[in-house]
């Protein structure tokens, strides 16, 4: 910025000087000086005025959402990066949702001169997507401290959410609970693909089991328990208990068929012992099946998640009591079509949730507080997470968003979304009556006033 | 009453209706590609091009400010009269972008009302790139006073002031260094489109128009000496 500036000054003063110098002698110098000092001392003022500013600080954003404000929580996170961040976004110019896209990322550049940001259109570069293993237009990857995260859209809780992966001095840990018949991520119970999608997420996971020690879950960012069969004995429900009161963050996935859950799941959540058919939401193949494309709440796990997702067999359903303890929500993430059924009881039913119980507890000495945060996914199935299930539909990007809710710091959540603006419907009609209005009327207005005012002049 | 007069003498010219009509019916269908293309309400795309055609166009209504009165001898009929050199450039100036806005202004309600009545432009942002447009207006008018103060020939005066309008958007895109894009109307635009009214940039292009106004100034000081 400030080479730039001197650049700016030094054209500014050369222009001044080669004019003074051609007019010195015909003007006299009183009158040189008197027409050259004003604005010489507008640049000097504008660039002393420029310097030390940052664009951000000196902006007004007048568009109707603020679509290019981020959030204080986005700014906290540029802040904390302590190297150059490179944004890359992959975007075809005229996409739909390419300018609010566009938009945001520029944002984030003029939040810190950390923050590079490049626009490349995978159509005219295909090299570089392949390079980067772009999937699909709109996905942009966040460089920095060698390493690569990848947000799949161009908004502000996806680009902060990876920038925030990619600033973490460690990799997240997962710890796979083990000791009652749970799944872990390995060949023999299915979960190979969990375990190298961990891998590209940069997550650490180790298992653990609960009655080994008195504080199994001490280190772990996030605790995982997939379909346990067998309930829990008396120290490890004390042991989970802690875990879950405390700041605990866990992802508890059900097995229907199995003992009674209840242990496994915080206060105000509970599961039904049978199983949810949904034949109105069943695949043609296979109509056990339920495939729920319809999301309860809008979340930072289930938001732009593709419209279907596949639940195969039976799941469980989820309860929720809403008149919890204070400081606790639970958002109702997956729901099933009004024709869902357990037994003779139909209607829409809940399949997944969220857990989050905030509150300030005492830091240290001095009278110091921090927000303390627990958090808990609950689904009422497990298959589809498995080797072959996880990449149906939009298995694994529901299963990477619950995770990175689980083990995030910052509650990116309360990121609000920007609404895209909608798209135009252009009848050919509409079509047409606005080639008409812009392209042909007003050059047909300006000739007609050009022939008026010619044969005007030729009449006088 | 000068910027009536320059009003005066622009729309009684064919120039203004040769240039004008090109310019009226590119900008239409800048607009028309934009909506049907993009199908969207956002008019950024539209504003990117039409700030690039003000810098091809321009240059043709302000060749004759300054170079033409030269030629003919009645820049000096009109600095005989009490009125300083000051007000004289800062006319010519305010005389093209009133001529330009007289004739964009109008198709850019049509624009605007017909967006409205298709879909939900966000009429902030549309304020927002306005405010961008017509301060590359007044930029692009200054360099072309300046240019058009300094030489007889019209066509001189327009062929430098587009070169510099070019030269100066072209610092914008990837061709130049990155230092020297600061200096590009183009970097100092992007703001305005995306929906920011940007204090750098506002110092940007009336920092510039008033110092290239100054010098415009100093060659009519000393053609009155």
């Amino acid at each position: 910025m400030r080479t730039a500036l001197w650049i700016w000054l030094g054209l500014a003063a050369a222009v001044a000087l080669v004019v003074c110098a051609r007019l010195w002698r015909r003007l006299g110098s009183r009158l040189v000086l008197a027409s050259a000092l004003p604005p010489a001392l507008l640049v000097l003022a504008l660039a002393n005025f420029m310097g030390p500013l940052e664009r951000r600080s000196w902006m007004v954003d007048v568009t109707k959402n603020r679509r290019n404000t981020l959030s204080s929580i986005t700014e906290g996170v540029v802040d904390r990066a302590r190297e150059e961040v490179r944004i890359t976004a992959f975007f075809v110019p005229g996409e739909p949702g390419w300018e609010t896209a566009s938009a945001v990322i520029k944002a984030y550049e003029r939040l810190s001169p950390r923050v590079k940001v490049r626009f490349v259109n995978p159509e005219q570069q295909p090299g570089l997507a392949r390079k980067y293993e772009i999937e699909f237009f709109g996905q942009v990857v966040i460089e920095g401290a060698g390493r690569r995260e990848r947000a799949n859209f161009a908004d502000e809780i996806d680009v902060t959410g990876a920038i925030l992966r990619l600033t973490r001095d460690r990799a997240p840990r997962l710890c796979f609970v083990t000791g009652h018949g749970e799944r872990v991520p390995d060949e023999i119970t299915g979960l190979n693909e969990l375990g190298r999608a961990l891998d590209r997420s940069q997550m650490e996971f180790k298992t653990v089991s609960l009655a080994r020690a008195t504080t199994p879950l001490e280190g772990c960012d996030a605790a995982v328990v997939l379909g346990a069969k067998v309930p829990l004995l008396p120290e490890e429900r004390d042991r989970w208990r802690a875990y879950l009161g405390g700041e605990g963050k866990a992802m508890v996935l059900l097995e229907a068929g199995g003992p009674d859950m209840s242990a496994w799941l915080p206060a105000g959540i509970s599961v039904g012992e049978q199983p949810v058919s949904d034949a109105e939401s069943g695949l043609v193949d296979d109509p056990e099946a339920v495939v729920a494309g319809i999301f309860g709440a809008s979340s930072a796990i289930t938001r732009d998640l593709a419209p279907v997702f596949l639940l195969n067999p039976l799941p469980l359903a989820i309860d929720r009591d809403p008149q919890g303890e204070g400081g606790v929500s639970i958002a109702k993430l997956l729901i099933t079509t009004p024709t869902a059924r357990i037994g003779d009881r139909q209607g829409t039913l809940l399949l997944a949730a969220g857990y989050d119980r905030s509150g300030i507890v005492p830091d240290g000495e001095g009278g110091r507080t921090r927000i303390s945060r627990s958090r808990v996914f609950v689904l009422g199935d497990v298959d589809w997470v498995l080797d072959g299930q996880v990449e149906l539909l939009d298995n694994r990007r529901l299963l990477g968003n619950a995770l990175e809710w689980l083990v995030r710091q910052e509650n990116l959540i309360d990121i609000a979304s920007r609404p895209v603006n909608p798209p135009v419907l252009l009848t050919s009609s509409d079509s047409r009556s606005v080639l008409l209005s812009s392209v042909v009327l007003p050059p047909a207005v300006l000739l007609t006033i050009g022939v008026v005012v010619a044969w005007a002049r030729r009449k006088r | 009453m000068l910027v009536r007069r320059e009003l005066r003498a622009s729309f009684s010219t064919p120039l203004l209706y040769l240039v004008g009509m090109p310019l009226l019916a590119l900008s239409g269908w800048y607009f028309y590609s934009v909506l049907v293309g993009d199908r969207t309400s956002e008019l950024r795309r539209y504003f990117s091009q039409l700030e690039f055609l003000l810098l091809l166009t321009v240059p043709l209504f302000s060749m004759r400010s300054i170079a033409e009165e030269r030629r003919s001898g009645s820049l000096d009929l009109l600095l005989v009269r009490p009125v300083g050199e000051g007000a004289v450039v800062l006319a010519k100036m305010a005389g093209i972008v009133a001529t330009v806005l007289a004739l964009l202004t109008p198709a850019f309600v049509l624009f605007v009302a017909s967006v409205a009545r298709l879909g939900d432009p966000d009429m902030g942002a549309v304020a927002a790139q306005s405010i961008g447009a017509v301060l590359v207006l007044i930029l692009v008018a200054s360099i072309g006073i300046l240019w058009s103060s300094m030489t007889k020939s019209q066509i001189l005066a327009a062929a430098g002031a587009l070169g510099t309008n070019v030269l100066l958007w072209l610092m914008g895109t990837g061709l130049s260094e990155a230092q020297l894009r600061l200096l590009s109307i183009r970097w100092h635009t992007d703001a305005a489109e995306t929906g920011l009214i940007a204090v750098t940039d506002l110092a940007y292009f009336i920092g510039w128009s008033v110092v290239l106004l100054a010098v415009a100034r100093l060659g009519l000081m000393a053609r009155r000496r």
